[in-house]
């Protein structure tokens, strides 16, 4: 502490000295304020580093740290794991047993199987975004900045290629949606029957193929630097239109909904992080964008080009055969109840779905690291444990949805259609009048489609990858929150198409065209972000919980089919996220003005 | 359009602080509320620390966040101390600090007060 | 001011967008190879303070230059101008003494001419 004798001297100053008059000396009030308030003390760090030096044996001495030291460190890393994760999940979980004992007025069954199931989708969330923070995206990242450098432009197509096939393969959404056809009846919707039971093997193919030409494209995109919004709107307007021309003809228009939802479902958890990371790497080694986001698009691209694939092979099956020969073939046919094997019987199928969609993709890329690149995996150790993290994780979080999330939502689901119908199962029902049923279930379906992609995985590492990119410029929680609030609005516009019985193609292309004219106006990033976002809801936790719904509501009002909801619940996101990021230009724009004016006001007063 | 002039800023200081990922916020939040105006923060992965911990290393984030803040002389002392309580740096392993001097600085100024200042020398 | 001979290090904080344009602009114009961009997020205080999530505007680019002290001010001058730092929101640039700095020379590639 310094001595305090220049003060002294002011006070003393001001005393009447007999010598002459008063001599005031001068001290700044920061440094006065300075030695008041500033407690430091200075530790020379040349000190600190020789203490710390490591022994003759290099080994370096452990840190000594007190119990509220451990508990600081230890408290933000489990913590915050474990509580996005409930944050993301039990939103979700309560709301669907309040609903179903408020408003349904129905005890939940097996309660205790219910919570555990929760559990375990928490549990197994938390390994498994930490397995592909650690290890799945890191690995594709780096094969996708090598992959540029050591192969030709060909090459890398075709890996891209060869990529989204894979990936539809071992992700195959798509058995939910026969799930969903198996109630179809071959006299009101012949088409529809035909396509999900005699061509599924197509319907894939016809996916995969729609899936890796998206990412040639979008792999074109990052190499040429291309904006991604002439790119969708090449890919809408096949879509729109087709849909357009067959909304025309009653057994083409049924067929809408499936095709717009079987884009709907492409990219799952798994094939998410790992067609981003990859898009990323490629994008930033070879590619000519300057803005970070400029590896996205992929992933809009295989939610929009299956879409005209399908419609093509619809229009195919419809010139191919008529309805009265299905209905006449499935009448002659007695279907058989196959024995369901072992392996289709959870909780084998939950395991054996988790290990068919990681391992193949995994293999996959290790054998272009291998061949293509020809290098070893560097981090092996590291990669291998995010690996597995991430597979131990991916079943955990499958089980957890069989038993809890989705028994859940498939009892309140299916007995949602009680507030308005009659349901044998349910005594007493409709529960309430008309009006006020139908409104209950909307804004059930509104809070399921929040809830439910609150929780989706895939969401979950886009917002990352977002933050990550944009240096937290973006907020991840904030952007879940957007699409969120996207998927409840387009989830409830999907319910009530089906109870009212609203053709697809009027509210579908209307959408699009709403979506793309906000396109124009947003800036790329957020057009990048946005139509990402959209191909990424509607995953595991959504697509069978919105298909428990629609099947139910379906038979409720007699529906010819249940498809679309998937659909619409997609546009929903689109619309909500560039409509926040003009509404945040604008709110900046409108700040900034009122600034300049504020300062111009002033410059005025004083000149 | 050439200036003839560029008015530059002095008696300024940058201070540096580097913490785990998710906390910049906070911390910018604090040093805001001591008086400094602005802060530019980036992403950026660290290590040292970890392997001194022990089987408790696993608990600190690799990836870390790097805050930029320029203060006057006069006050960055005290916003170093502010920012030094809210990141809890007395604790191994929740990042490090420091202050570097800064010759000079541009921004624009508001014609206005640029006059004001030129006119108080 | 300081009279030392210490190489200089100079850091603009400008909204995202003409960073890599402007190293280009050093290369091709003064031949400074020296140079280097980075991501960043400013959280100044003319940020609207609802937007705390989506906020575009926040993004900016941190542009670090080293130089020899003799040519610190007339580079300084060079990028004051070309950013545009004198008008409202364009960032802030400011400049550092260094302690030491090493050199940095690109090799010339076989079979091609120096690339612009």
């Amino acid at each position: 502490m310094p001595d305090t004798s220049d003060k002294s001297e002011a006070v003393d100053g001001a005393h009447v000295s007999n010598s002459g008059p008063l001599k005031l000396k001068k001290i700044r009030f920061s440094a006065f304020q300075h030695e008041l308030n500033v407690q430091q003390r200075p530790v020379s760090y040349n000190g600190v580093i020789s203490a710390i030096a490591p022994d003759k044996k290099r080994r370096r001495k452990r840190v000594k740290l007190r119990g509220i030291d451990m508990f600081r460190l230890l408290r933000p890393y489990v913590q915050v794991r474990f509580s996005d994760q409930v944050k993301a999940v039990l939103p979700l979980a309560i709301y669907l047993n309040l609903f179903q004992i408020l408003i349904l007025r129905q005890n939940i069954s097996e309660p205790w199987v219910v919570m555990l199931g929760l559990i375990a989708i928490i549990a197994g969330l938390m390994m498994f975004m930490e397995g592909l923070k650690h290890g799945l995206m890191p690995f594709s990242e780096s094969i996708g900045a090598i992959l540029p450098a050591k192969s030709p432009l060909p090459v890398v197509l075709l890996v891209a290629m060869l990529l989204g096939i894979v990936v539809t393969l071992a992700e195959p959404a798509i058995g939910a949606l026969q799930i969903a056809g198996a109630m179809i009846q071959p006299e009101s919707a012949p088409y529809l029957y035909e396509i999900l039971n005699h061509w599924s093997g197509m319907l894939v193919f016809v996916i995969g193929l729609g899936v890796g030409l998206a990412a040639v494209a979008g792999t074109l995109r990052f190499l040429y630097g291309l904006s991604l919004k002439p790119l969708i709107c090449l890919a809408l307007l096949p879509a729109l239109f087709l849909s357009w021309q067959m909304a025309g003809d009653p057994y083409l228009a049924e067929m809408i909904g499936l095709a717009w939802d079987c884009g709907a479902v492409t990219t799952g958890p798994v094939t998410v992080p790992l067609v981003l990371a990859l898009g990323i790497g490629i994008a930033g080694a070879a590619g000519k964008g300057g803005s970070p986001l400029s590896g996205f698009g992929i992933v809009t691209l295989a939610s929009l080009f299956p879409v005209t694939g399908v419609l093509l092979l619809a229009n195919h099956v419809a010139a191919v055969t008529s309805p009265d020969e299905i209905i006449a073939a499935a009448q002659a046919t007695t279907r058989l109840v196959s024995e369901i094997s072992w392996y289709e019987q959870s909780p084998m199928q939950e395991i054996l779905a988790g290990l068919r969609a990681i391992l193949p993709l995994v293999g996959f890329l290790l054998l272009v690291l291998y061949y293509l690149i020809g290098e070893k995996l560097r981090n092996a150790s590291v990669t291998i444990y995010g690996i597995s993290l991430c597979l131990i994780g991916m079943i955990v979080f499958s089980l957890g949805l069989t038993y809890g999330l989705t028994n859940l939502g498939s009892q309140s689901g299916s007995l949602v259609p009680a507030t308005f119908s009659h349901i044998d199962s349910v005594t007493d029902s409709p529960l309430y009048l008309f009006g006020i049923g139908i409104t209950v279930t909307a804004l059930f379906a509104w809070f399921l489609g929040f809830g439910a992609t609150l929780a989706e995985p895939a969401l979950n590492t886009l917002g990352m990858t977002v933050e990550n990119l944009t240096q937290g410029a973006f907020r991840k929680s904030t952007l879940i929150y957007a699409v969120s609030i996207g998927v409840g609005l387009g989830l409830t516009a999907g319910v009530l198409k089906v109870v009212f019985a609203w053709p697809l193609a009027w509210m579908l292309i209307p959408g699009y065209l709403l979506a793309a004219v906000l396109t124009l106006f947003s800036s790329e990033e957020f057009v990048n972000i946005a139509w990402d976002s959209a191909g990424v809801t509607t995953g595991p936790v959504t697509v069978p919980l919105v298909l428990a719904m629609g099947v139910g509501l379906g038979d409720a009002v007699s529906a010819m089919e249940g498809f679309g909801i998937l659909a619409m619940a997609s546009i929903g996101p689109i619309l909500s996220v560039l409509a926040t990021g003009l509404w945040i230009k604008w709110s900046v724009y409108r700040k900034r003005a009122n600034e300049d004016i504020q300062t111009s006001l002033a410059a005025g007063e004083t000149s | 359009m050439k200036y003839n002039e560029i008015a530059v800023l002095t008696d300024i200081a940058l201070i540096t602080c580097i913490v785990q990922r998710g906390k910049a916020d906070d911390i910018v939040r604090a040093a805001q509320a001591a008086g400094a105006s602005g802060a530019t923060v980036h992403f950026a992965r660290g290590s040292g620390i970890r392997e001194r911990l022990g089987i408790l290393g696993v608990a600190v984030e690799v990836e870390k966040e790097v805050i930029s803040i320029l203060a006057s002389t006069d006050h960055v002392d005290h916003i170093f101390e502010v920012m030094h309580k809210a990141a809890q740096l007395d604790t191994p392993g929740m990042g490090l600090m420091y202050v570097t001097p800064v010759e000079k600085a541009a921004t624009h100024i508001p014609p206005e007060v640029l006059e004001r200042l030129r006119g108080k020398k | 001011m300081t009279s030392d001979k210490r190489s200089r290090l100079i850091t603009c904080i400008i909204p995202k967008g003409n960073g890599l344009q402007t190293l280009e602009k050093l290369k091709s114009e003064l031949g400074l190879l020296r140079a280097h961009v980075h991501l960043a997020r400013g959280t100044a205080s003319n940020a609207p303070k609802a937007l705390h999530g989506l906020v575009e505007h926040a993004e900016k680019e941190t542009l670090e230059v080293i130089t020899d002290y003799a040519d610190a001010d007339a580079i300084f001058a060079f990028l004051f101008e070309s950013l545009h730092i004198s008008e409202p929101y364009n960032g802030i640039m400011y400049m550092q003494p260094l302690g030491r700095s090493t050199g940095y020379e690109l090799s010339e590639l076989p079979g091609t001419a120096d690339p612009v």
